[in-house]
């Protein structure tokens, strides 16, 4: 046997008894693991500083500064009744225009700059001066929604507008019934401060923060322009207020009720338009055509309504019907501002509230029941007749100073007539 | 023929440890790739190898160009003869590792599945070519042993196309077209290099239009994501029939780059391999199909009619050469991360065979 033949036998047999013993094993899965030794050519390149990031920040914030300005406004929270100055980023989206987003019980009070303010999302546009010129600032689309970005931030200081770096862990694309677009949903703990502009750190703007029910969001940038262009077009919506209370359509209360969805209505003022109409218990399905899922889209709907004629669809004992409830016209509601209070006396010190009307000039001070007016103008212990001849004389528009007692507490507060 | 003596390399060379003319240290290269790669000292990591990358399919088709100016090469005897018995053994290895791979599939993680044909294909295609750097002194007759062996990588090269156009277009008759289409912009390129050549007198010009003509045939074959060893080939054989200047141009040139272009082949090669049980398992079996269907291709190209081929012709068919690593790097780019694993296959299968041609030298020289 020649040696080519013998090399070749002894080649298939190897090849053979190798497949032959191969083919009897079942290898696993196994996983590729990490490398012990660090990369070299990394190590060699100069390591990144924090002098290098602040750097990097410094260029963008001056890059950026065109694009926003602060507004130095006072803030009406809805929760405390308060007013707070504070200076706002407000994000410029014309050379004559800004936005600003606020907290969604807070108001800004800023009557003269103002042009158009929407209660539900807190965006409100407000005039800019026209001195400085808008940089052209593109709109950030991520790449990848799960994986971590590293954002800018602005923050608001008495000498102006910074930066600073924001970890955003994930984000998470969701819907709000009170943005017309997407939103982005962050980790709960991500440091993000309502109103804060977003930009990438290549200088795009990623959106505005705020908050949502469930916790932190990013409005991106180009559903809160649209928005605030839609307001600047159609102006703040007067809104509504039916004079009723509602609450979360539960399981327990949907299995009672023989309704899927909407809200329960939980209180009806006797006093108010929708007494005979609504009764406590209906479930309110959809108003004007438009479903009603929960009680943040039914606030946002009376936020948002602009007329005075509702067509509500009720559940009422397990039976559908449908509701129409019209509206004081707001001239008229304006006309019939009353004080809303009712009062006793308390000899030697004032008068203290027993009641306050929902919807009064009373409760839009935020007057509580078990206060005591020591002073009304320059009146010290005022009976409840003197208080409600105060309000009376005063002129529509026009507004009377009292003196309040709260627990320990002593203030002043405005009735506005 | 010329002596054994003469031809037979020393054995640092046979070991693929050393550099001389026409060869390179396969051996030596892809171990310090794999030293130097993300899971050895991690000099080259992902990022860049990422950078290297580009650079991969222009090297590949050099590879090409240079094999189709030998095909073509003036004065060469029996060049059909050996071209039909070198395909033969580089069918039939070939098939016994194709066969061997697919067969050993499914007992393997990752490699299982519809894709399974496609690996063991491009193995078979890359155990199949034994085919080195092919020499650039046009005087030197070489024993027909290594011209038939620098030969085998013609046919598995075309072959190997269509496996990766199969790639992008599951009927055969789509994957013609677009295997046609890619042939004829490599021709177009080739044609246009050829027109340009001819016309320029400066070697800087020339230099510039050769270069350029390289990085167009492998950029175009990386852009379709096709075989950059097919188009180059083919370019080569273009500029190898018309002759003239554009050859000696592109020839000079090219031959010029091909050490440093393959070297950044072989070192990413090595970089990119990494070690499981299975890897081993099926690279242990690689080598010992490939060593068989070479030795049986051999067997067989020495008994079909033509030229007179020496006994040992199996033993010079055993050395990997670089065209194999090439193209398993060139589908393993083309096919996705996937493929990693077979690439890793194709280079601890070309490290083994070289040591198993160390040792299985040519009788001659042992004499």
């Amino acid at each position: 046997m020649s040696r080519e033949t013998r090399q070749l036998l002894t080649a298939a047999l190897l090849a053979l008894v190798s497949l032959w013993v191969l083919a009897r094993i079942r290898f696993p899965d196994q996983q590729t693991s990490p490398n012990p030794l660090p990369a070299l050519l990394p190590q060699l390149a100069p390591a990144p500083r924090f002098a290098n990031l602040a750097g990097e920040i410094g260029d963008l914030q001056k890059r950026l500064s065109g694009s926003w300005l602060v507004v130095t406004a006072s803030l009406w929270s809805g929760q405390t009744g308060e007013m707070t100055r504070r200076a706002l980023p407000a994000l410029r989206f014309r050379s004559d225009v800004a936005l600003v987003l606020v907290s969604g019980g807070e108001r800004l009070s800023l009557a003269e700059d103002v042009i158009a303010a929407d209660r539900p999302t807190g965006l409100t546009v407000v005039r800019a001066d026209t001195g400085t010129q808008n940089p052209a600032v593109t709109q950030w689309a991520p790449p990848d929604l799960d994986g971590p970005h590293y954002l800018m931030a602005t923050a608001t200081t008495p000498a102006g507008v910074s930066l600073r770096p924001v970890l955003v862990g994930s984000l998470h694309q969701t819907r709000s019934s009170a943005w017309s677009g997407p939103i982005w949903a962050v980790p709960a703990g991500t440091d993000l401060e309502t109103g804060s502009i977003l930009f990438t750190t290549s200088g795009e703007l990623a959106g505005v923060a705020t908050r949502e029910a469930n916790g932190p969001v990013i409005v991106p940038g180009g559903v809160v322009i649209a928005d605030a262009t839609r307001l600047m077009q159609l102006g703040s919506p007067p809104g509504a207020d039916l004079r009723i209370d509602v609450q979360p359509l539960t399981d327990a209360l949907a299995r009672a009720t023989g309704s899927v969805a909407g809200v329960v209505v939980a209180w009806v003022d006797p006093a108010g338009p929708s007494a005979r109409q609504l009764m406590i218990g209906d479930v309110i399905e959809s108003l004007n055509g438009r479903t009603v899922a929960n009680v943040r889209e039914w606030d946002v709907l009376m936020m948002r309504l602009s007329v005075t004629t509702l067509d509500l669809r009720v559940r009422r004992r397990g039976q559908p019907a449908d509701v129409r409830v019209t509206l004081p016209s707001p001239e008229a509601s304006a006309s019939a501002a009353s004080l809303g209070l009712v009062l006793t006396s308390v000899p030697g010190v004032g008068a203290a509230v027993v009641e306050v009307e929902r919807g009064s000039a009373a409760d839009a001070a935020r007057l509580r029941t078990g206060d005591i007016i020591t002073a009304v103008g320059g009146l010290r212990t005022p009976t409840p007749a003197q208080v409600r001849n105060a309000f009376a004389a005063a002129a529509p528009g026009g507004a009377i100073i009292l003196a309040l007692t709260r627990g320990d507490t002593h203030r002043v507060d405005a009735l506005v007539k | 023929m010329m002596p054994a003596t003469q031809w037979d390399p020393p054995w640092h060379a046979r070991l693929g440890l050393s550099w001389s003319t026409g060869t390179v240290p396969v051996l030596l290269i892809l171990i310090l790739g794999s030293a130097l790669g993300p899971h050895g000292l991690a000099v080259l990591t992902p990022e860049v190898l990422r950078v290297v990358d580009p650079a991969i399919p222009v090297a590949v088709a050099a590879l090409g160009i240079l094999a189709g100016l030998e095909f073509t090469r003036p004065a060469a005897p029996h060049r059909w003869v050996l071209l039909g018995k070198a395909s033969l053994q580089s069918l039939l290895t070939g098939a016994f590792v194709a066969l061997g791979v697919r067969f050993l599939a499914p007992r393997l993680p990752g490699v299982d599945g519809p894709e399974a044909w496609i690996v063991a294909l491009v193995a078979g295609v890359a155990a199949s070519m034994s085919a080195s750097l092919p020499s650039v002194d046009p005087d030197r007759l070489r024993p027909l042993a290594i011209r038939l062996r620098d030969l085998d990588a013609i046919v598995p090269a075309f072959g190997g196309a269509v496996v990766l156009a199969s790639l992008h277009a599951p009927f055969p008759l789509a994957s013609m077209t677009l295997l046609a289409q890619a042939a004829l912009l490599a021709l177009v390129i080739s044609g246009a290099a050829w027109l340009l050549l001819a016309d320029t007198t400066p070697s800087t010009e020339q230099r510039v239009f050769s270069v350029a003509a390289l990085l167009l045939v492998g950029g175009i074959a990386d852009y379709l994501s096709l075989s950059a060893l097919a188009s180059g080939l083919l370019a080569g054989l273009f500029w190898g029939v018309v002759g003239g200047v554009a050859r000696d141009c592109i020839e000079r040139d090219v031959s010029y780059l091909r050490h440093p272009l393959v070297v950044l082949m072989l070192l990413t090669a090595g970089a990119r391999t990494t070690l499981s049980p299975s890897i081993l398992a099926l690279a242990l079996a690689y080598l010992a199909l490939r060593a068989a269907g070479k030795l049986a291709g051999a067997w067989l190209a020495r008994r079909t009619p033509g030229a007179r081929l020496p006994d040992d012709l199996g033993s010079s068919l055993l050395p990997p050469g670089v065209f194999g690593v090439a193209f398993a790097l060139n589908a393993t780019a083309m096919i996705g991360p996937s493929a990693a694993p077979l690439l890793a296959v194709v280079v601890l299968g070309t490290i083994g065979s070289q040591l198993t041609a160390a040792m299985l030298r040519p009788r001659e020289r042992r004499e």
